[in-house]
């Protein structure tokens, strides 16, 4: 734990451009990838992975971003408050749009959703696939769209062969 | 000499790959290679079911890979695409293994995974590429707690 609040401290430290590309780093994008997302070189995005990589004590990219994903996670266990200033921590519920003002202190809010599932992708699935039961409505979701895209293949067919027929006539 | 319909598919697929290099992320080229790799199989089953009449197990087999596969993915990502692909997939398997039963149709085979599933799941990539560039940006590397708050 002590290990997490480290490397919180020291990923909290970084400048706002390191985080962007570290935040991508963790999300499993190549350098070539990030650079073409950010507009940037690809030796600017490995010159600053580089960076955060000595800041992190010479870690492995692979390492940095197993890193970032387990701190971006840690805020779950954040209390609501912080005893030392008297803020408040404050998240937005999920449904709630995260462009809406925030309260004073909070510097921006993401919506959380189901950790196994990996927090750090926008996700573009509704709400109900992020549930306590996601596996399940998930495994739901792929038969029911099965037996809706067999339904409009029959149906496909059954259009198909009528046209055939009345082309006889 | 005809070409074979997973033949087919697969050059639809190369000629869907340049775009799923551009537009597509890891997942979605992971996706698209595992399905070239599937069609492969089934080109490759599709021969040695040339030799021995026996061994017709190796089509659901294949389909149940896929369907396995697909679902993993499903479950692992936050994507819409691979809910599709698993879907086609589970066709696919369910087609092939009622294809060999006597009272099914013929006309099963059409769904299988070098036919209609195979198709099934090139369009959903397809699309899930058109779309890959209109995803909702990334917001989640910003503090999400004041500044400070953690030190």
């Amino acid at each position: 734990m002590l290990d997490i609040v480290k490397q919180t401290a020291l990923l909290d430290a970084l400048t706002a451009k390191q985080r962007e590309v570290l935040a991508l780093v963790a999300e499993g994008m190549t350098s070539k990838e990030i650079a073409r997302k950010l507009g940037v070189s690809e030796s600017a995005v490995n010159q600053r992975v580089e960076v955060v990589r000595q800041r992190l004590g010479g870690m492995s990219r692979a390492q940095i971003a197993r890193s970032y994903r387990r701190t971006s996670t840690l805020v779950l266990t954040i209390p609501t408050s912080n005893s030392l200033t008297g803020k408040s921590n404050q998240l937005l519920p999920e449904d709630e749009p995260a462009q809406q003002s925030l309260p004073e202190g909070v510097e921006d809010v993401v919506v959380i959703s189901g950790g196994e599932f990996g927090v750090l992708q926008p996700s573009t699935l509704p709400p109900v696939f992020h549930g306590r039961d996601a596996k399940l409505v998930r495994i739901a979701a792929v038969v029911l769209i099965a037996a809706g895209l067999l339904a409009v293949l029959v149906l496909l067919l059954v259009i198909g062969q009528t046209l055939d027929q009345l082309m006889d006539f | 000499m005809p070409i074979s319909t997973e033949l087919q598919l697969l050059l639809l697929w190369l000629v869907t790959l340049p775009a799923t290099l551009v537009w597509g992320d890891r997942q979605l080229r992971n996706a698209s290679l595992t399905f070239a790799g599937l069609l492969l199989a089934c080109v490759a089953a599709n021969l040695i079911r040339g030799g021995d009449n026996n061994s017709q197990i190796i089509f659901p087999l294949i389909e149940a890979a896929a369907l396995a596969l697909f679902l993993r993915l499903s479950l692992r990502t936050n994507r819409r695409f691979p809910l599709f692909l698993a879907a086609a997939a589970l066709i696919g398997l369910s087609a092939s293994v009622l294809g060999h039963s006597p009272v099914a149709s013929r006309n099963l085979e059409l769904l299988t995974l070098p036919h209609g599933s195979g198709l099934l799941m090139l369009i959903a990539l397809w699309i899930a590429t058109a779309t890959a560039g209109s995803r909702p940006q990334m917001q989640s590397h910003m503090p999400i707690a004041p500044r400070d708050s953690l030190r």
